[in-house]
């Protein structure tokens, strides 16, 4: 059996444990609910002809008052860096914790998810240029809406994919 | 031709086109090579370099184990240490003494907190309770303690990979785990011991998260190096249980080494630690007291009753026996040698007097009889005063002695005798085996003579004797009569007269009034004389009995018809 650690990061209330729920129990609450610590699930996944068990490590959403311990990303073969598609300031916070967490990770493979993008565009305060300029930085970039499903199971199916490969 | 003349044929340069061919190395790289293998020195730092890849190369394919390698190295290690202990003790001391101090430190916090548990419950209810039981059951109160304090049962078994929280083994007890959900469990529990050194700013490598308390649950972590153990325990464990993780997890490490640092998610290649972890799931339970069932229960209360019950009868049976045999033992006449019990049955060997008592006769008494004893008899002779006396009173009894007894050997006899009886007497009692003598002077003096001679001339006369027609046989009642008689005869015969008279007895047949009177006369008469035929022979001298027939036509006869009355008469000498 192959386990695999995935951490969630990124700025408060940008869908982190929505993604992960969705993901585990195909759920979804419009109820808010601030992780506190960190929360673990798990998920098991087929990549291939391997079975891979992933431990979702949803850590509470970084913020002025709130830093992310890097302990918690200690051991993770991947991560996602969630940003919320409404809120421009959650690209930056997305952004310096990924590079903590690639010194933590030792360089593990991460995706960035744009997130709520379920939401009118007129709301979307990421454009579509930001995006294209990430992606030409080489980052991995896929757009998400936890609350209808989309591109959820692509993204974990990608990292999965990543991980093992790497 | 020779190689020697061929080698000298060829010049220098030839040789050594010659050596380039066949080595494939020009003459400075042999000279180099030559001087490498004459120099120890420089071959040893030529192939240093070399000589680690080469073992690891070795190991990497299996070609050589570490097991066949750690012989040698435990040799070199030896030797070394042998050699030059301080320079060995040198190289280990920045790492034994932080372990020692660890260890030691371990040691006193274990101390201080089963201290601390024992303060925690001095003053209890719950220990005043165990005080108690330690008095009334004998046991120390140290163990009673240990007893109730010490009950816990492993439940479950992590073995979790620090650096990403990934469960890398779990091990259950034979109820099976407690968690839904050990991967997540284990991922949680790192996430806490992360959280708790983060927040409180501690040094991870000098603070550790070792104990969880969860209600009746404590979970104690013991870390390694790369994994830690974690162990779900109900109850409340021991102390020396954190020295099992502990061991556990070192032997993980010294065994999986490479696999814990090369970690990559593959889980797999840490089943074979499970032997590791087994160790760690003990448990210690309180004795359950089991049901005892009614049947049982009433069968062995049936079984000791029974027993109670042979018991009682036993002892009773036995102490019966013993009072019957100490009666026994009292009885004149009985000598017991020998007590057995055969079948059942108490047997008895014993000498027995045939003048004793038999003792069936007052076995009763004490709850025995032929069904439950048995005498062995053999006879013997007492010489016991109850049976010497006994046995005189036997001799004795055609004598009219009044009273008689015995003291140290001499038998004091009382009664009216004459010489000629006390020499009888004596005659008879002398031969007997507990007879010294025989005392009877002083009552023979005593008696008046003619009261004596009297009471018997008295007592012959009162005697008769009824015949039926034409017989002439004594009856047994007759006989005992006759014997009497004789007795009474002799007593007057065997007084000393002073030949002054001499005592005659007149045997008066008194005759039938039936038919012919005179025939009736010489009936009569010849029944007197042959009565006087039997007391002649019971020694009564023919010359004083005088036959005579006493008839009588009328009913007046104070004595019965055909009967033989008895008259006395004291004639002198030259009359007889």
């Amino acid at each position: 059996m192959i386990k695999k650690k995935i951490c969630m990061l990124g700025a408060f209330a940008v869908g982190k444990t929505s993604l992960v729920q969705r993901f585990v129990n195909s759920i979804f609450s419009e109820k808010y609910q601030t992780t506190i610590g960190v929360k673990i699930d798990q998920k098991l996944v087929q990549t291939g002809d391997t079975e891979v068990n992933l431990m979702l490590w949803d850590i509470h959403g970084e913020d002025n008052y709130q830093k992310v311990k890097p302990s918690y990303i200690m051991g993770a073969s991947g991560y996602f860096v969630v940003v919320d598609v409404t809120r421009e300031e959650t690209l930056g916070v997305g952004l310096n914790l990924q590079k903590m967490a690639n010194e933590m990770s030792k360089g593990a493979p991460f995706i960035v998810l744009i997130n709520k993008t379920d939401l009118p565009q007129s709301e979307w305060y990421i454009s579509e240029t930001s995006i294209n300029e990430l992606k030409d930085k080489g980052l991995e970039i896929i757009l998400t809406s936890a609350k209808e499903g989309t591109g959820v199971e692509e993204a974990f199916s990608r990292l999965t994919e990543l991980m093992i490969n790497k | 031709m020779s190689d020697k003349d061929f080698i000298n044929v060829l010049n220098k340069a030839q040789l050594s086109e010659l050596r380039r061919i066949i080595t494939g190395l020009d003459e400075e790289d042999l000279s180099r090579l030559n001087n490498l293998i004459k120099d120890p020195d420089a071959f040893s730092d030529h192939i240093i370099e070399f000589l680690p890849l080469s073992i690891k190369k070795l190991i990497s394919s299996h070609q050589v184990t570490l097991d066949e390698i750690t012989p040698f190295i435990e040799q070199a290690i030896q030797a070394s240490i042998k050699a030059n202990p301080q320079k060995f003790a040198n190289i280990l001391y920045p790492v034994m003494v932080p372990a020692i101090r660890k260890a030691v430190a371990e040691d006193i916090k274990r101390m201080l907190d089963s201290v601390s548990s024992s303060v925690d419950n001095s003053f209890s209810v719950k220990r005043i309770g165990w005080r108690l039981q330690s008095i009334f059951s004998g046991k120390s109160y140290g163990e009673i303690v240990l007893s109730h304090a010490f009950i816990y049962r492993v439940r479950e078994v992590f073995l979790i990979h620090t650096e990403t929280g990934l469960l890398l083994l779990d091990i259950t007890d034979e109820r099976g785990g407690l968690s839904n959900n050990a991967d997540m469990v284990s991922s949680m529990l790192t996430a806490i011991k992360d959280f708790a050194q983060d927040s409180l700013n501690v040094d991870r490598s000098k603070s550790d998260l070792n104990t969880i308390q969860m209600g009746e649950y404590t979970i104690w972590i013991e870390p390694g190096p790369y994994a830690i153990v974690a162990a779900i325990i109900e109850g409340r464990p021991p102390e020396e249980l954190k020295v099992i993780l502990k061991e556990a997890i070192e032997a993980v490490h010294v065994n999986f080494d490479h696999e814990l640092k090369t970690f990559d998610g593959d889980t797999d290649t840490f089943k074979k630690s499970e032997r590791f972890l087994q160790s760690c799931i003990k448990q210690q339970e309180k004795e359950q007291k089991k049901k005892k069932p009614i049947a049982s229960t009433l069968l062995l209360l049936i079984l000791l009753s029974a027993l109670g019950y042979w018991i009682y009868t036993s002892v009773d049976s036995n102490i019966r026996f013993n009072h019957f045999v100490k009666y026994a033992e009292n009885q004149p006449g009985i000598v017991i040698n020998k007590l057995e019990k055969q079948n059942g049955k108490h047997v008895v060997y014993a000498l027995k007097d045939p003048l004793s008592e038999n003792p069936y006769n007052y076995s009763g008494q004490f709850g025995f009889d032929s069904s439950n004893l048995q005498f062995k008899f053999k006879s013997y002779l007492s010489l016991e005063k109850e049976i010497i006396l006994k046995r005189s009173s036997i001799l004795l009894q055609a004598f009219n002695n009044e009273s008689i007894h015995l003291s140290n050997g001499i038998i004091y006899l009382k009664g009216n005798f004459r010489q000629t009886e006390a020499d009888s007497m004596k005659a008879l009692l002398m031969h007997l085996p507990g007879i010294d003598s025989i005392n009877f002077d002083s009552i023979v003096k005593n008696q008046p003579f003619r009261a004596v001679i009297n009471k018997s001339v008295f007592n012959i006369e009162k005697y008769y004797f009824v015949f039926k027609y034409n017989t002439f046989k004594l009856d047994s009642s007759q006989k005992i009569k006759f014997t009497k008689l004789i007795k009474n005869i002799k007593n007057v015969y065997d007084f000393n007269f002073k030949n002054d008279s001499i005592p005659v007895i007149v045997v008066i047949a008194h005759t039938s009034r039936a038919g012919n009177a005179e025939g009736n006369k010489i009936v009569a008469f010849n029944r007197a004389k042959q009565f006087i035929d039997l007391m002649v022979a019971a020694g009564i001298p023919m010359e004083t009995l005088v036959p005579t027939v006493s008839y009588k036509e009328e009913e007046k006869d104070a004595y019965p018809l055909r009967s033989v009355s008895f008259k006395v008469k004291f004639v002198k000498p030259e009359e007889l």
